[in-house]
C-alpha cells in the first residue's frame, strides 16, 4: 500500500519537476510543480471530441492504456515497501502491460486515419520493439543476480550479497535510459516539438481530447514515476529506517527528475536514423552488464 | 571496484562503436587513460614505486592529454569532422559488437587462465576485436588511427590482467605504446594530407598488382 | 663490448647530423660499418658468451651478423650514389636510420630474451620507415604508412602471444622469459596458452618475415624502396624476423605442441608459396618480382622448419645462401634501374644490348635465385625436396608444382628484361662503372662456390644450431644416417 502510495504521489510531481528544471535552466521562473496536475484536471472535466472517421478502438483504448499502466504500477517494488501484488514471473506481466499500453496506442492512432499519425505509431512500433531486449536482458541479469522471480525479488538488490553501489548505479544508468526512450523524451523526441513529421509520441494523442488525453498523459506520468522507483530500489539499502528510506527515496526522484530536466535543456534530439542506434547502444549495455553480473556470480 | 573500471571501459567501447563523430572518438579515448590509469593504480599497487609511477603517469599524460591533442590537431589540420558517409552505420556496428562479445567470452572460457579473473580477459579480447573491428569498418585514416590506439590499449589490458606480476611486461607493452603511436601520429600530422589528396582508405589503393 | 658497440653506434647516427655534409655523411657511416665489422669479428672469437645479460653470442646469432656486416657493407657501397643529389637533412636521416637499423638488427640476433627481441624487433621497424619513404612519391608514402600500420599491428599481436607464453611460463617458473628458460618452463604447461600464443607470434611476427599472412606490406616496401634499401629489407630484415620467430619455434618445438607446430609450418609455408605462385606472374615491375621471390624462399624456409633438425639445417642454408643470392640480384636491378630508367617489365628490355656485363650478372643471378647449379639454393632446395619426398609424396609434389611455376615467372620476366625488345627508343641512362658490378660477382661467386664446397667453421654454426652430428649431408648426395 505505502508502495503504490509512494508511486502516486512521485507521478504527481514528477513531470512538473521536470518542465521546472527545464524552465530554469534557460532562465525562466517556470510555471508551478503541479501545473501539469492541474491540466489534468481541466481536461478531466472536458467533453471528447471523436473523428468522424475513428471508430471503437478510439473509444476504448485511452482507457485500457491507463488501466494497464495503472496496474503496472501496482506490482512496482519501492525501496523496500512490498507492492500490492507480486508473484513469480510478474516481470513478464510488467514489461507485457507496458507493451499492452503502447499496442493500444498504436492501433489508437491507426484508428484515426490520420497518415501523420500512422507514421508516430510505427516509429514508436520500431523503438519499442528495440528497447524491448534491453528490459529483458536488464532484467534476466537481475534474476540472475538475486535469483528471485518477481519483481520485488529481483529489485531486492540492496539487500542481497555481494551487492555493489556500482551495481545500482550502472543499472541506474540503463533504466534512465529506458525511461527516456519509454516515455520519448529527448533525445529520442521532443515533447515540445510542433512538427507532425518529427514528433513519435505527441503525434500519436494528436486526435485525442478531454478526458481521454487527461487519461494517456496521467499513464505517462505514473510511467515515469514506476521506472523512477525502480532505480531507488536499485539503489537505496535496505537496512535504513524507515524514514531514511523514505528521505532517499524522494531524494533519488527529484534527482532522476532534474537530470532527465537538464538532459533536456542541454541536448538536441537525435536525427531519425540515429534513435535506432541509440537504442541499440542501451541494448549492448545491458547485454554487457547481463555478462558481468554472470561473471559476478561465477556462473561463467 | 576495479570491476567498476573494467565495465566503465566496456561501455566506453560500446560507445565508441557507436558515434559517428571523431570528437566523440578523442573524448571517449581519454576517458579511457583515465580509467586505465585507476586500473594501473590498483592492479599493479606491487611494483616499484618508480615502475608505477611511469606506468600512471603514461597512461594520464601520454593517453589522455598528448595523444588527445595530436588527434585534435589532426582533425583541424585535415578538416574531418565525422565519419565516411559510406562507411558501416552506427547501428549496425553496435550489432557486430554483440558477436564481438560472444566471441570474447568464447576465447576467454577456451583460453582461460587459472590465475586471472575471467573478466579481465574478456575486457581485454573485447577491446582488441573492438580495434579491429574499427580499422575494418572506418573509411577515414582517422578511424583506422583511433582503431590502432584501442588495439594498444587491449595490450595494456593483456598485460595488465596475465603480466601483472611481471614489471618488465607491463613496461614494454607501454614503449609499444609510446613509439608506435607517436611515430605514426608524427607521419600523419606531417605527410599524408598533402600527399595522399584525401583522408580515405581508398587512396590508399593504388599499390595493387 | 656489446655495451660500447651501442653506445658509439647511436653516437655515430648522432654525428651524422651533426656533420651534415655529404663527405663527412660517408666517412661517419663507414666509421659505423667498420665498427660492425670489428664488432662482430670480437663476437666470433668470442662465441657462446652472454653480455649484458640478455645478450648471448650463440651460434646462430654469429652466422647472421656475419650476414649483415656483408650485406650492410654492400648496401652502404650503393647507397653513395643514391644519395649523391639529396639534400643534407635528407641524407643525415637517411643514414642515422640505416645505422640505428644495424644497430637494431644486432639485438634481434644477440639477445636471448623474448621481451628483449620483441623490442628490437620494434625499433627495426621505426628505424625502416624513413628508408622505404626515400622517394617521398605518393605511392612510397602510402607504402610506408601501411608498412607501419600493419607491422605495428602485428607487433601487437606477436606481444599479446607474448604474453600469453609468458603467463604460461610464470605459471610454472619465477616469470624468466629468457628462451632458454622459456624451454623449460614449457615443457609442462597446458598446451592451449602455447598454441595461441605460437599462432599470435607467427602471425605478428609474418609482417617481418614476409610470409602468409602479412607479406603484403613487405613487397610494396621493397617496391617503393630504392634498390639497395630493398636489398637490405629482403634479406638482414627478413633474417632478423626469421631469427626472432626462430627461438621462439625452438622454445616450443620440444612440447607436446610440437607436432601441431610443424603443421602449422607447412600450411603457412605453402601458402607462402601459393601467394608468390599466383603473385609473381601477375607483377609488372622487376623488384616485385624479386620481393615475391623472396616470399617463395621463406615459404620454403618455413616447410623445411617443419621437418625436424635436418630441416633446420636445410633452412639455415636455404636462409643463408638467399640473402647472398638477393641483395646481389637487387644491387644489380639498381644499376638496371639507372640504365634502363624504369622498373617497369613493359619498358625495360633489351638490356644485353645495352649494357652486356650488367645483364650476364642479372642472367646469373636469376639462374641462382631459381635454384639452378651451380646454385648453393640448389643444394638446399635439393635437400629440402628430398627430405619431403622421404615423408610426405603429396606435399613433394605440391611444392614441386609451385616452385616450377615461380621458376617461369621469374624466369620469363628476367629474360624479357635481358633480351626483349628494346621497349622505348629514347637513349640509354648513364654506363655505370665497373667497380659498381664487383659486390654482385662477389656474392655470386660466393653462391656459386657455396654448392660445392661449405667452409667447416660456416657449416660448423648450421650444425650447431641445428644440432646435426657432423658428417652427414656431406655430400648433396648423402643422406642423414
Amino acid at each position: 500500500m505505502v508502495a503504490l502510495i509512494l508511486i502516486l504521489t512521485t507521478s504527481l510531481f514528477f513531470p512538473g519537476l521536470i518542465v521546472r528544471v527545464k524552465s530554469i535552466a534557460s532562465g525562466r521562473k517556470g510555471p508551478g510543480i503541479l501545473q501539469p496536475i492541474k491540466n489534468i484536471y481541466v481536461l478531466l472535466r472536458k467533453g471528447i471530441v471523436y473523428s468522424t472517421l475513428s471508430g471503437t478502438v478510439s473509444r476504448f483504448a485511452p482507457v485500457i492504456v491507463f488501466g494497464s499502466v495503472a496496474v503496472a504500477s501496482l506490482m512496482i517494488p519501492v525501496a523496500g515497501f512490498e507492492p500490492l501484488i507480486s508473484f513469480n514471473g510478474d516481470f513478464i506481466l510488467f514489461a507485457y502491460l507496458l507493451a499492452l499500453a503502447r499496442f493500444m496506442m498504436i492501433i489508437a492512432s491507426f484508428d484515426t486515419g490520420s497518415s501523420f499519425e500512422g507514421m508516430g505509431a510505427s516509429r514508436e512500433a520500431l523503438y519499442g520493439m528495440l528497447i524491448e531486449p534491453a528490459l529483458f536482458i536488464l532484467l534476466a541479469g537481475l534474476v540472475v543476480f538475486t535469483g528471485e522471480y518477481s519483481l520485488t525479488g529481483i529489485f531486492n538488490l540492496p539487500g542481497g550479497e555481494n551487492y555493489n553501489l556500482i551495481y545500482g548505479l550502472i543499472i541506474s544508468y540503463i533504466l534512465g535510459n529506458i525511461t527516456i526512450i519509454e516515455n520519448s523524451r529527448v533525445p529520442l523526441d521532443d515533447p515540445k516539438t510542433h512538427l507532425e513529421l518529427t514528433m513519435i509520441h505527441e503525434v500519436m494523442v494528436l486526435d485525442t481530447s478531454g478526458f481521454n488525453l487527461a487519461l494517456i498523459q496521467f499513464s505517462s506520468f505514473i510511467k515515469f514515476a514506476v521506472f523512477g522507483s525502480l532505480i531507488a530500489s536499485a539503489l537505496i539499502p535496505r537496512d535504513l529506517s524507515l524514514a531514511w528510506r523514505l528521505i532517499s527515496f524522494v531524494t533519488v526522484q527529484m534527482v532522476f527528475a532534474a537530470t532527465i530536466g537538464f538532459l533536456e535543456s542541454f541536448r538536441t534530439r537525435f536525427k531519425m536514423n540515429r534513435n535506432q542506434q541509440f537504442i541499440l547502444t542501451v541494448t549492448m549495455i545491458s547485454v554487457l552488464m547481463f555478462v558481468i553480473i554472470l561473471f559476478t556470480k561465477n556462473i561463467f | 571496484m576495479l570491476i567498476l573500471l573494467y565495465i566503465l571501459f566496456g561501455i566506453s567501447l560500446v560507445y565508441i562503436a557507436s558515434t559517428e563523430k571523431f570528437r566523440h572518438y578523442i573524448q571517449i579515448y581519454a576517458m579511457q587513460g583515465i580509467l586505465l590509469f585507476g586500473m594501473a593504480l590498483i592492479e599493479l599497487k606491487d611494483f616499484y614505486f618508480l615502475n608505477l609511477l611511469l606506468i600512471l603517469a603514461e597512461t594520464i599524460i601520454f593517453k589522455s592529454v598528448i595523444v588527445p591533442y595530436l588527434l585534435r590537431k589532426i582533425m583541424q589540420r585535415t578538416g574531418i569532422y565525422s565519419v565516411h558517409k559510406r562507411s558501416l552505420k552506427g547501428n549496425y556496428t553496435v550489432l557486430l559488437m554483440m558477436v564481438i562479445l560472444g566471441i570474447s567470452l568464447l576465447l576467454a572460457k577456451v583460453l582461460s587462465i587459472p590465475s586471472v579473473n575471467k573478466i579481465y580477459t574478456v575486457i581485454a579480447w573485447f577491446t582488441l576485436f573492438t580495434g579491429l573491428l574499427l580499422v575494418s569498418v572506418r573509411k577515414y585514416l582517422f578511424g583506422h588511427l583511433v582503431g590502432f590506439l584501442i588495439i594498444e590499449n587491449a595490450v595494456f589490458l593483456f598485460s595488465m590482467a596475465i603480466g601483472s606480476r611481471f614489471p618488465m611486461l607491463v613496461n614494454t607493452g607501454i614503449l609499444l605504446d609510446i613509439f608506435i603511436a607517436v611515430l605514426v601520429m608524427s607521419m600523419f600530422l606531417t605527410k599524408i594530407g598533402h600527399k595522399m589528396g584525401g583522408f580515405e582508405a581508398d587512396t590508399l589503393s593504388q599499390l595493387k598488382d | 663490448m656489446l655495451a660500447i658497440y651501442f653506445i658509439s653506434g647511436f653516437l655515430l647516427a648522432g654525428l651524422v647530423f651533426v656533420f651534415p655534409r655529404k663527405k663527412s655523411v660517408h666517412v661517419i657511416t663507414l666509421i659505423a660499418i667498420l665498427l660492425q665489422a670489428s664488432f662482430t669479428a670480437y663476437a666470433f672469437f668470442h662465441r657462446g658468451e652472454t653480455e649484458l645479460t640478455y645478450f648471448t653470442f650463440d651460434p646462430l646469432a654469429l652466422l647472421f651478423q656475419g650476414i649483415l656486416v656483408i650485406i650492410s657493407s654492400a648496401t652502404f657501397y650503393h647507397t653513395i650514389n643514391y644519395t649523391k643529389t639529396i639534400d643534407h637533412l635528407n641524407r643525415s636521416f637517411f643514414y642515422a636510420s640505416f645505422i640505428v637499423l644495424n644497430l637494431a638488427l644486432t639485438g634481434v640476433y644477440a639477445s636471448n630474451n623474448l621481451v628483449i627481441t620483441w623490442i628490437f624487433i620494434e625499433i627495426t621497424t621505426l628505424s625502416v620507415a624513413y628508408l622505404i619513404n626515400f622517394h617521398r612519391s605518393k605511392t612510397s608514402l602510402e607504402a610506408t604508412w601501411k608498412y607501419i600500420f600493419v607491422c605495428s599491428v602485428g607487433i601487437a599481436l606477436a606481444y599479446i602471444g607474448i604474453l600469453f607464453a609468458g603467463a604460461a611460463s610464470g605459471i610454472a617458473s619465477s616469470g624468466n622469459m629468457s628462451f632458454a628458460g622459456l624451454k623449460s618452463a614449457f615443457l609442462d604447461i597446458n598446451p592451449i596458452y602455447l598454441k595461441i600464443a605460437f599462432i599470435l607470434i607467427l602471425a605478428g611476427y609474418s609482417s617481418k618475415l614476409e610470409v602468409f599472412p602479412l607479406y603484403t606490406i613487405g613487397i610494396d616496401a621493397n617496391y617503393v624502396s630504392p634498390a639497395p634499401v630493398s636489398a637490405f629489407l629482403s634479406t638482414a630484415l627478413v633474417n632478423g624476423g626469421f631469427v626472432a620467430f626462430f627461438r621462439i619455434f625452438e622454445a616450443m618445438s620440444g612440447t607436446i605442441i610440437g607436432i601441431w607446430i610443424n603443421h602449422v609450418l607447412m600450411i603457412t609455408g605453402v601458402l607462402s608459396l601459393l601467394v608468390a605462385a599466383i603473385y609473381v606472374q601477375k607483377a609488372t615491375n622487376l623488384k616485385r618480382v624479386f620481393a615475391y621471390s623472396t616470399v617463395e624462399h621463406m615459404g620454403l624456409v618455413l616447410i623445411a622448419l617443419s621437418l625436424g633438425k635436418a630441416g633446420i639445417y636445410i633452412a639455415l642454408l636455404q636462409i643463408t645462401f638467399h640473402s647472398l643470392i638477393k641483395s646481389g640480384l637487387f644491387y644489380q636491378t639498381g644499376i638496371l634501374h639507372r640504365v634502363l630508367r624504369s622498373y617497369k617489365l613493359v619498358k625495360s628490355g633489351g638490356y644485353l644490348r645495352m649494357n652486356a656485363i650488367g645483364a650476364v650478372i642479372l642472367f646469373t643471378g636469376v639462374v641462382l635465385i631459381c635454384a639452378v647449379p651451380p646454385s648453393a639454393l640448389f643444394r638446399s632446395e635439393f635437400l629440402l625436396l628430398r627430405e619431403l619426398g622421404l615423408n610426405n609424396v603429396l606435399l613433394f609434389i605440391i611444392v614441386a608444382l609451385l616452385l616450377t611455376f615461380i621458376f617461369y615467372g621469374v624466369f620469363q620476366k628476367n629474360m624479357k628484361v635481358i633480351a626483349g625488345e628494346q621497349a622505348h627508343a629514347g637513349e640509354p641512362g648513364d654506363k655505370p662503372a665497373w667497380s659498381e658490378y664487383i659486390t654482385q660477382v662477389i656474392l655470386f661467386s660466393a653462391a656459386m662456390v657455396l654448392c660445392f664446397y661449405i667452409p667447416s667453421f660456416l657449416d660448423d654454426l648450421f650444425r650447431s644450431v641445428s644440432g646435426i652430428p657432423d658428417g652427414s649431408f656431406n655430400s648433396i648426395f648423402n643422406t642423414l644416417a
